[in-house]
C-alpha cells in the first residue's frame, strides 16, 4: 500500500443520517481538495478520519497501518479547524510547542523548535505573544505551525481560511499548501469554493463522488 | 429610527425603575447595616463588649478552616459530578441532576435533620458531620457553575490537543480544566461563603466546637443580649465574605473557548462512570427516604399517626404551614418585583453597574439582616418587631441577589435589535422595550419568585430573630422540635421537615408553571 492516507468502505453518520461506501486515497506530498456544499458531510468525514467522530464501518490506514481502532493521539493525523482553536491560556510559543512537550521534548528544545516553525509560517518573534493579540490570518498560521510541530503523516484542513477576507484567503491558501507539499505530508483540504480548490490542490474531488469512487 | 425624545423616554423609564431597588436597598439594606455598625463603633460607652479582637480572630480561624475543608471536599466531589452530568448521556440524567440540586433549594435545617438521622449514629455531631452536610448541599453549586461552563466549552479544543498527541486525560488536565478554571474558582468562592456563614446545618449537625460568626451572632443576640459583640462578629463576617466574593468575581471564562452550544453532544457513559452515578444517586436519595420512613414508622409498623397528630393538634402545624406559605409567597413577590425593576435598568449598559447594588445583600447573611432589622425598626413609631413585615422585608433582601441574577440572565438572552425593529415599526420607547424584553422579563420574574419563595420557606437566620413566638415559621418550628428529646419528637420533626419541603417545592413548581405559561407564544 502506498504511503499516505487510505480510506476503504467507510460509513459515517448519526442515527438519522448516514453515508457509506466512502473510498479515498491521498499520497504523501499530495494535496487533495474536497469540495461540496455546506452540510453535505465533509467535516463529518474529517472527524471520522481523525478519530473524533463515530465510524460505522470500513477501514482507515495511514502509511499502510490500519488506524481505525486507534485513539486520536496515536493515529499520526493532524487537523486545523475553521476556527484556529488556539489554547487561550497559553502563549503563541506554548501553543506551537504543546504537542512536542506531550511527546517528551524538553521545554527549551520544544520552544526552539516552535520558534523555527513560527518562522516557517512567517511569524518570527511571535513566541511570547498572547493569542488574543493575533489577527485572524496570524491565528491560522499559528494553528498550522502547531499542527505541523508533531510531524503528522496526514494533515486535515477543515476550511481553515474561510473566515478571512477573499484576498488574504487565496494568498494564504496558496502559500500554505505549497509549503505543505514540501513537508512530506498527505493533505486533505476541505473547501466549498471550487475555484479556490482548483487553484491550490493537486486533485479536486467532489464529496458526492466519493461514495461512487472505485480507487 | 429612534428619535432623541424616544431615547430620553426609554432612559427615564429605566432610571425610574432603578429608583425603587435603590430606595429599597437604602431603607432596608444600608440603614439596618449602618445601625449594626453604629452599635459597634458609636455606642461604646453604652455597654461593654464581651468579646475581644483575639476571640473574633480565633472564631474566624476556626470557621475559615471549616469552610476551606468544606469547599475543598465539595469541589472534589462536585467536579466529577459536573463532568458526568454535563457531558454524558444516560438514563435518569435529569433526575440525578434534580436530586443533586434539590438539597440546595431545600431548607438547610431539613437536610441537616435528614443527614443527622441517617448517619448520626455512625458519625457523631461535630466537624465531620458538618463537613458532610456542607458537601451534600454545596455540590449543587459546583455542578451548576462548572456544569454550565463545561456545556458551553467548545470540545474541539480537546480534540485539537489529542491530535497533537495528548491522551484523553492529559487533554482534560492541560486544556479542558484550565479553560473552565474560572467557573471552578467562582463556584469555590460561593461555596466558601455559604460554609463560612453557615447556620441551619451547623445548628443541627455541629457541636460546641463548630461555630461560625453567624451562629455566634444568634447566640449573642438571643442568649447573651450582647449587641455590640454581635455587631463586631457581623462586621468581621462581612469583611471575609466580601473578600471571598471579590476573589471569585475576578475570574472570567475565556469567551473565545466558550461556543455557547445550545445542545452539546453528550457522550455515552462508561462502566466506571455508571458506578459513580449510582453512588451519587443513592447518596442523595437515602437521607430523604430515611425522613419519610421516620415519619410513618410507629412501633415497628407503618402508620400515619404522627401526621394526623401534627396537623390537628393544638399547636397545629396547619396554621404554621399556612402562615409560612403566605409569608414565603410574599417574599417571592417582593424580591422578584424589586429584582425585575433592577433588571429593567440593567438593560441600559450605563445603568447596569448601579443595578448591581442589589447584589450587595450577598455580603449581609441572614443573622446580620435579622439583627439589623431588629435594631432599626423595632422602635416607635414602626415597632415592626410585632408584625410580619420585617421578616418579609429581611428575607426579600436576602434573596434579592438570586432574583436579580435569575431575571437578568433570562433578559440577556434577548436580541437587543428587536427593540429597534419594534420602534422602527412605530412603537413608543416603552412599548418597544416590552415587545423585546416583556416575555422574558415576566417569565424570569416568575421563575425568580418561585426560587426565592422556596428558599425563604426554609430560611432560619432572619426568621429566628423576627418570627413571632406563638406562630413561628416552619423552619423555626422544626428547630424547636429538634431540640426536644424522644423518638416521637424526632418523628414529628420528620413530619414537619417533609411538610416544609413539600411547601417549598409547591411554591417552586407553581411559580415555574406560571413562568412557562408566560413564555408561550401568543397566537
Amino acid at each position: 500500500m502506498a504511503p499516505g492516507l487510505s480510506v476503504r468502505g467507510l460509513s459515517i453518520g448519526y442515527d438519522d443520517w448516514q453515508i457509506g461506501g466512502i473510498n479515498l486515497d491521498v499520497a504523501t506530498g499530495e494535496v487533495v481538495a474536497l469540495v461540496g456544499p455546506s452540510g453535505c458531510g465533509k467535516s463529518t468525514l474529517l472527524q471520522a478520519i481523525l478519530g473524533a467522530g463515530s465510524t460505522l464501518a470500513g477501514t482507515i490506514s495511514v502509511d499502510g497501518t490500519i488506524v481505525t481502532e486507534l485513539p486520536i493521539e496515536e493515529r499520526g493525523i493532524g487537523i486545523v479547524f475553521q476556527r484556529p482553536m488556539l489554547f487561550p491560556h497559553l502563549s503563541v510559543g506554548r501553543n506551537v510547542s504543546y504537542g512536542l512537550e506531550r511527546a517528551g521534548v524538553s521545554r527549551a528544545d520544544a520552544r526552539a523548535q516552535g520558534e523555527q516553525l513560527l518562522e516557517w509560517v512567517g511569524l518570527p518573534g511571535f513566541s511570547d505573544r498572547t493569542v488574543e493579540t493575533l489577527s485572524g490570518g496570524q491565528s491560522q498560521r499559528v494553528a498550522l505551525a502547531r499542527a505541523m510541530a508533531v510531524k503528522p503523516r496526514v494533515l486535515l484542513l477543515d476550511e481553515p481560511f474561510s473566515a478571512l477576507d477573499e484576498d488574504l484567503r487565496e494568498r494564504l491558501a496558496i502559500e500554505t499548501l505549497s509549503a505543505l507539499r514540501a513537508a512530506d505530508v498527505a493533505v486533505i483540504y476541505v473547501t466549498h469554493s471550487r475555484a479556490e480548490a482548483q487553484a491550490v490542490a493537486d486533485r479536486v474531488i467532489d464529496f458526492e463522488s466519493l461514495t461512487r469512487s472505485d480507487d | 429610527m429612534e428619535s432623541g425624545d424616544d431615547k430620553l423616554n426609554a432612559q427615564s423609564m429605566k432610571v425610574g425603575a432603578l429608583s425603587v431597588p435603590l430606595a429599597f436597598m437604602l431603607c432596608f439594606g444600608l440603614y439596618p447595616l449602618a445601625t449594626v455598625i453604629w452599635q459597634l463603633l458609636g455606642n461604646s460607652a453604652a455597654a461593654p463588649m464581651m468579646v475581644g479582637a483575639r476571640d473574633i480572630a480565633a472564631l474566624g480561624l476556626g470557621a475559615g478552616i471549616q469552610a476551606v475543608l468544606s469547599t475543598a471536599l465539595a469541589v472534589a466531589v462536585g467536579l466529577p459530578s459536573a463532568y458526568v452530568l454535563s457531558l454524558h448521556s444516560f438514563r435518569g440524567r435529569r433526575l440525578l441532576f434534580a436530586l443533586v440540586i434539590v438539597p440546595f433549594i431545600l431548607p438547610t435545617v431539613v437536610t441537616g435533620h435528614a443527614l443527622r438521622g441517617l448517619i448520626g449514629s455512625a458519625v457523631p455531631q461535630g466537624l465531620g458531620l458538618v463537613l458532610l452536610g456542607h458537601v451534600f448541599v454545596n455540590i449543587a453549586v459546583v455542578v451548576r457553575f462548572v456544569g454550565s461552563a463545561l456545556e458551553s466549552l467548545d470540545l474541539r479544543y480537546l480534540t485539537q490537543a489529542r491530535s497533537l498527541g495528548a491522551s484523553r486525560a492529559t487533554s482534560w488536565l492541560t486544556i479542558g480544566w484550565p479553560l473552565v478554571r474560572p467557573a471552578i474558582v467562582r463556584a469555590a468562592s460561593l461555596v466558601f461563603v455559604y460554609c463560612f456563614s453557615s447556620l441551619g446545618l451547623l445548628l443541627v449537625l455541629g457541636d460546641r466546637s463548630t461555630r461560625t460568626f453567624e451562629s455566634e451572632v444568634l447566640r449573642e443576640v438571643s442568649l447573651l443580649l450582647d449587641f455590640r459583640g454581635a455587631a463586631a462578629h457581623t462586621f468581621a463576617q462581612m469583611l471575609v465574605v466580601g473578600a471571598a466574593l471579590w476573589l471569585g468575581g475576578r475570574s472570567r471564562l475565556p469567551s473565545a473557548a466558550m461556543s455557547g452550544a445550545e445542545s452539546p453532544t453528550r457522550l455515552p457513559i462508561g462502566r466506571g462512570w455508571s458506578a459513580f452515578v449510582v453512588v451519587v444517586g443513592a447518596m442523595y436519595v437515602a437521607p430523604f427516604a430515611w425522613l419519610l420512613e421516620q415519619s410513618i414508622a410507629v412501633d415497628g409498623r407503618f402508620s400515619v399517626d404522627y401526621w394526623v397528630t401534627s396537623w390537628t393538634s393544638d399547636s397545629s402545624l396547619a396554621a404554621i404551614a399556612i402562615k409560612s406559605l403566605g409569608l414565603a409567597a410574599c417574599v417571592g413577590v417582593v424580591a422578584s418585583t424589586v429584582g425585575a425593576l433592577a433588571a429593567i435598568a440593567a438593560t441600559d449598559m450605563r445603568l447596569r453597574k448601579w443595578s448591581r447594588v442589589v447584589l450587595a445583600p450577598m455580603l449581609f447573611t441572614s443573622a446580620t439582616m435579622g439583627l439589623g432589622m431588629l435594631l432599626s425598626y423595632s422602635r416607635a413609631p414602626l415597632e415592626w418587631d410585632r408584625a410580619l413585615v420585617p421578616l418579609v422585608v429581611a428575607q426579600s433582601l436576602l434573596v434579592l441577589p438570586i432574583a436579580y441574577a435569575t431575571i437578568v440572565s433570562r433578559m440577556d438572552e434577548t436580541d437587543d435589535s428587536m427593540q429597534v425593529v419594534a420602534q422602527s415599526l412605530g412603537a413608543s420607547a416603552s412599548r418597544a422595550f416590552f415587545t423585546a424584553y416583556g416575555r422574558r422579563l415576566i417569565s424570569g420574574a416568575l421563575s425568580a419568585a418561585g426560587l426565592c419563595a422556596a428558599i425563604a420557606c426554609g430560611e432560619y437566620g432572619a426568621a429566628s430573630f423576627l418570627s413571632d413566638f406563638q406562630t413561628p415559621t416552619l423552619s423555626v418550628f422544626l428547630m424547636r422540635q429538634l431540640g426536644r428529646p424522644g423518638e416521637a419528637s424526632m418523628a414529628i420533626a420528620s413530619v414537619i421537615a417533609i411538610s416544609l419541603s413539600a411547601i417549598a417545592m409547591l411554591l417552586l413548581g407553581g411559580f415555574e408553571r406560571l413562568s412557562k405559561a408566560a413564555q408561550k407564544v401568543r397566537r
